[in-house]
């Protein structure tokens, strides 16, 4: 509850990475856009996310789950120890008919399908960070 | 001589004098018969006693008088019938004498003649071959040593099929052996060839359409929401288009890839078209040269893929200046080399690395050729994949002959 009444009137902020810069850009021009949400860096390698981690503690992470250095499942539990309260949520190309398990053992949300609508996205995120049960 | 008779007859056949019972013949008058017998000087007649005597005439001189001297034919003969007797006896003995020698002797013909007979019997059944001994006749003992040789020809010869079949066999579980690893390795090869296809549209046309719908849709959120003006609007329907364009040139990539190569201009045409159209839109130069390589279609196939496998590594990796692609045929052996000038790969090569599923794909149709694929960073910079591997009949059955080198 103590989140929950932190961050109820608060900016969120955000640490996005992805290797494609494509995606990356765009993915940050949405958060950029969206009321509520601060883009607090964006990272290409998995190294440099943790490095943003790091720095900004942000509220949310949303990484891809294939990247050069492990992607986001290779360094959650270390995020995790660094900021405990962030949120992370993997994404992934392959989530039709591909062999990636839940990320939830690791503390991460996902993989969701990059393509998801951006509604979705950010409901899955705003229900995290509020801790309301996940959408079937 | 009791038994020689003479009798004295006058010419007119009265009889005189007799030397037994003349009582009984002296004054007989000979018959017509007996007179006529008289006249003639020696012969053979049958008395009236029965009794066959050999006679003999003569007129005694200033008589006439004809005396008559006769012996019974058994007397005159008597001692040649003896002989003859002997002679049979002999004869009968040296019969007896020449049946049991004849008898001997055909045993002696028969016994080798048997056991050839036997040995023959036996070899048509497949018996262990003992050689016949070399008795009997010479005759036989030089058939039987013929029989002996013919049944040791035959039975090497037979070795020599029996060895051949084994060979035959061998060959032929080896090249069921073969066609098993091979349709493995094809296995492997369309998995890998999978995999990278998925990974190409993993890495590249998800991502761009994901990119292109995230732009899309924060379009239509900043849109809706007045966030964004329209000149904005242009900016990213701009960016919008180049994605979708990006996307599209993916998937023309991935279906490129899928699809056979055209080899109606040859081996050496497609790989130059192939350069062409990967490097259409970069500053690298493509040189495509050498031998044109008669394949069997699907062997070309596989060359073609190791080819175009390796200008795709160029295109994506190696910043190239310039891309030589090289046929050459020595004989039967052939080796297709593709070099650049680029930052070539790591010293270590990158063959057995892990996820470089495209090079992994050369190694593997290179082995489906049956040859060689190696991956090697250039002394003067850049990397240099070679190809080799030697024809075999299928790739010159079209026209019966291996093409020469062309210079």
């Amino acid at each position: 509850m103590q989140r929950l009444s932190l961050r109820t009137h608060a900016v969120l902020s955000v640490v996005l990475a992805d290797d494609d810069e494509r995606f990356l850009r765009a993915l940050t021009r949405i958060f950029d856009d969206e009321p509520g949400f601060v883009v607090s860096g964006a990272a290409t390698t998995t190294r440099e996310l943790l490095d943003l981690v790091l720095v900004c503690c942000p509220d949310v992470v949303v990484a891809d789950v294939r990247m050069p250095g492990g992607g986001v499942v290779a360094v959650a539990e270390e995020m995790r120890a660094l900021c405990p309260t962030t949120v992370i949520v993997a994404l992934s190309a392959h989530t039709f008919g591909w062999p990636l398990p839940s990320l939830e053992c690791v503390g991460a949300i996902g993989p969701l399908a990059k393509g998801l609508p951006v509604s979705d996205l950010l409901t899955v995120i705003r229900r995290a960070i509020f801790e309301l049960p996940a959408l079937e | 001589m009791s038994e020689a008779l003479v009798t004295v007859v006058t010419d007119s056949g009265q009889i005189v004098a007799r030397s037994s019972e003349s009582e009984r013949y002296v004054g007989r008058i000979l018959d017509d018969r007996e007179r006529a017998q008289l006249n003639r000087p020696s012969g053979v007649a049958v008395g009236d006693d029965g009794v066959e005597r050999i006679y003999a005439t003569s007129r005694v001189e200033q008589t006439n008088w004809v005396v008559s001297a006769a012996i019974p034919v058994s007397v005159a003969y008597g001692s040649s019938d003896r002989l003859g007797t002997r002679l049979v006896v002999i004869s009968i003995a040296l019969l007896i004498i020449a049946v049991l020698a004849a008898i001997t002797l055909g045993r002696r013909i028969t016994r080798p003649v048997r056991a050839l007979a036997g040995r023959a019997e036996g070899v048509a059944s497949g018996e262990p071959y003992v050689d016949l001994p070399l008795e009997g006749p010479r005759e036989l003992a030089v058939a039987a040593d013929w029989f002996n040789e013919m049944v040791a020809a035959q039975t090497a010869a037979s070795e020599k099929h029996r060895r051949l079949w084994e060979q035959l066999a061998e060959a032929r579980n080896e090249a069921a052996d073969r066609r098993i690893e091979l349709l493995e390795r094809l296995a492997v090869a369309e998995d890998t060839e999978r995999n990278r296809i998925a990974a190409v549209v993993h890495d590249d046309t998800i991502q761009q359409l994901a990119a292109a719908t995230l732009q899309v849709e924060g379009l239509a959120r900043g849109f809706s929401a007045h966030r964004i003006g329209r000149d904005e609007v242009e900016d990213r329907l701009t960016e919008i288009t180049a994605s979708m364009r990006s996307a599209t040139e993916s998937i023309r990539r991935v279906v490129f890839d899928l699809a056979s190569a055209d080899m109606s201009a040859g081996l050496v045409g497609a790989v130059r078209a192939a350069g062409s159209r990967f490097f259409a839109d970069t500053d690298t130069s493509v040189v495509v040269g050498g031998d044109e390589l008669d394949l069997d279609p699907t062997r070309m196939q596989l060359v073609y893929r190791v080819v175009a496998e390796a200008l795709s590594n160029v295109r994506r990796h190696a910043q190239a200046r310039a891309v030589e692609v090289m046929f050459e045929q020595e004989g039967t052996y052939v080796t297709v080399s593709v070099t650049d000038d680029g930052r070539g790969v790591a010293p270590s090569g990158t063959v057995s690395r892990p996820g470089h599923l495209g090079v992994r794909l050369m190694a593997e149709r290179a082995e489906i050729l049956g040859g060689t694929c190696s991956v090697a960073r250039r002394a003067e910079g850049g990397t240099a994949v070679t190809l080799h591997f030697e024809l075999i009949a299928s790739d010159s059955a079209r026209d019966g002959l291996l093409s020469p080198p062309t210079t």
